[in-house]
């Protein structure tokens, strides 16, 4: 049943992407706070 | 009770101020109305269509209209630095609530008549059952549109983008208040509908007590500093 | 809340899933008079229900904030909503694949659907609000509000089905007598409830993990600019 299949297909892809970008993000965080921590070390 | 007092001197400094400028019950009647029109050039309905579609039209035409009023209810208190008065004066917050909801539906109950009047002369609807049935319906609905649209309007007024979150966030909220008043409408004019005009009533009446109750608790939040 | 690392619920998760999907595939029976495409109830059910308690989260946390004051409490309730919005997103769409095959149209304005939708904007309005206001602390009030009054109307969302006659398909699950379910596939459509309860507490947990990270740089900043 092809409904049945694009249903499960989306259903992955929208939840994949999302999650994908969360991820994503959070990485960035991260980077920025390491940066930063290293920043503050390098002034003391 | 002072509480009843505080809030009847609030309704009144509304009315007056709207007494003496009319400006925001002109805006709400000239855009209703035109809506009216502009829904008559749109669609070219023999009378049959115009029957069913009518409901549907004039609570829309009913809807805007408030949304016009409900976007200057807080708006003008903050324009005019009336906010600040408000929240100093021993006035409790929820006062305010109800005393806004009361002047707010109010207002938009007396621009509905006037719509109403205009609508049943252009789409010449009849009422199979008696006026004042209607008329309930226009003041439970008015009462549940209100009860949300108060406490929306007084956060859009504290937002960057103000008049324009309101719609935002009232229309899907108000979404059961629509569909009730407009099936109730239609049974009025004659339609049959799945549920008596009682039941749709009763709805109208659990949500109006619901949120209404549900906003007195929650508005003090939104002038929280 | 105990610190489980969110990788952890990762995979939790992802083992779930994993698991459900066997189930809902292959250990699940034909369906007699829809055929394989009832088979996407299980996950289309699951989501929809896991969405609502999403908002219940977001309706809880955000009644928390407004008692303490604490913007942790306002983190989770956005993000809840977030995870709501999607998973609703997932219960729209799949709805209307399921509906074409079936009922022969993408959409009908039946009761429950009508309610899912608006559900889903009450949630989109209640994120794009959030959008327009400047202040961290107002932001939380004014969406705290809002997201309490939005989900007392899922439970006339919830009602409406039970109290009107629709076009969906009648109570299955709790509907008392009538509804009926294999006993393989209450267990089927049991688990992928937990299986996307548990991703629901993955992403959760990843988001209030960010959350955290954001407010970390906020005060390394703020620390700086004192030096």
């Amino acid at each position: 049943m092809n409904y049945l299949y694009a249903a499960y297909t989306v259903i992955w892809l929208v939840l994949f992407i999302y999650m994908y970008s969360l991820n994503k993000k959070q990485g960035e965080l991260k980077k920025e706070i390491d940066h930063l921590k290293q920043k503050i070390a390098e002034r003391s | 009770m002072i509480y009843i007092s505080q809030i009847v001197s609030v309704i009144r400094k509304d009315i007056i101020a709207e007494l003496r400028t009319k400006s925001t019950i002109g805006a709400m009647l000239l855009f209703g109305l035109t809506i009216v029109v502009v829904f008559s050039f749109s669609f070219n309905l023999d009378l049959q269509e115009q029957k069913n579609l009518a409901p549907g039209l004039l609570w829309t035409a009913f809807i805007f209209s408030a949304i016009l009023g409900l976007n200057y209810s807080f708006s003008s208190e903050y324009e005019n630095g009336c906010m600040q008065g408000l929240l100093l004066s021993p006035i409790p917050r929820s006062a305010i609530y109800i005393a806004k909801l009361i002047s707010n539906s109010i207002f938009i109950l007396f621009s509905e008549l006037v719509i109403l009047g205009f609508f049943v002369w252009l789409f010449d609807v009849r009422f199979t059952m008696n006026w004042h049935w209607f008329v309930l319906l226009m003041v439970l609905g008015t009462i549940g549109f209100s009860a949300t649209g108060t406490i929306f309007s007084a956060i859009s007024a504290e937002t960057r983008m103000k008049v324009f979150i309101l719609p935002l966030l009232q229309l899907p909220m108000t979404i059961p208040v629509m569909i009730a008043a407009v099936e109730a409408t239609s049974i009025l004019l004659g339609k049959e509908t799945k549920f008596t005009f009682d039941a749709w009533s009763t709805m109208l009446l659990v949500y109006d007590v619901i949120f209404i109750t549900l906003s007195v608790m929650l508005f003090e939040y939104i002038l929280e500093e | 809340m105990p610190r489980i690392s969110s990788n952890v619920l990762l995979i939790i998760a992802a083992v779930l899933m994993l698991i459900a999907i066997y189930m809902v595939f292959i250990y699940a029976p034909t369906e007699r008079t829809m055929g394989d495409i009832q088979r996407i109830f299980y996950f289309h059910v699951s989501s929809a229900w896991v969405g609502f308690f999403a908002f219940g989260v977001t309706f809880f946390y955000s009644a928390a904030f407004l008692k303490k004051k604490d913007l942790k409490w306002d983190n989770i309730a956005v993000s809840s909503a977030e995870i709501g919005l999607l998973f609703t997103t997932i219960t729209l769409i799949t709805g209307s694949l399921w509906a074409r095959p079936v009922w022969g149209i993408w959409w009908t304005w039946d009761a429950r659907l009508t309610s899912t939708l608006v559900l889903w904007l009450i949630y989109l309005s209640y994120l794009m609000l959030r959008n327009y206001i400047e202040s961290e602390t107002k932001r939380a009030y004014l969406s705290s509000v809002v997201g309490i009054i939005g989900f007392t109307n899922v439970f006339l969302v919830y009602f409406s089905i039970r109290w009107w006659r629709t076009q969906h398909p009648a109570p299955v699950i709790a509907g008392g007598s009538g509804s009926g379910l294999a006993p393989e596939m209450q267990l089927t459509f049991g688990f992928c409830l937990v299986a996307f309860t548990a991703l629901y507490v993955y992403i959760l947990s990843k988001k209030v993990e960010i959350g955290r990270a954001g407010w970390e740089i906020e005060d390394i900043y703020r620390t700086l600019d004192d030096k």
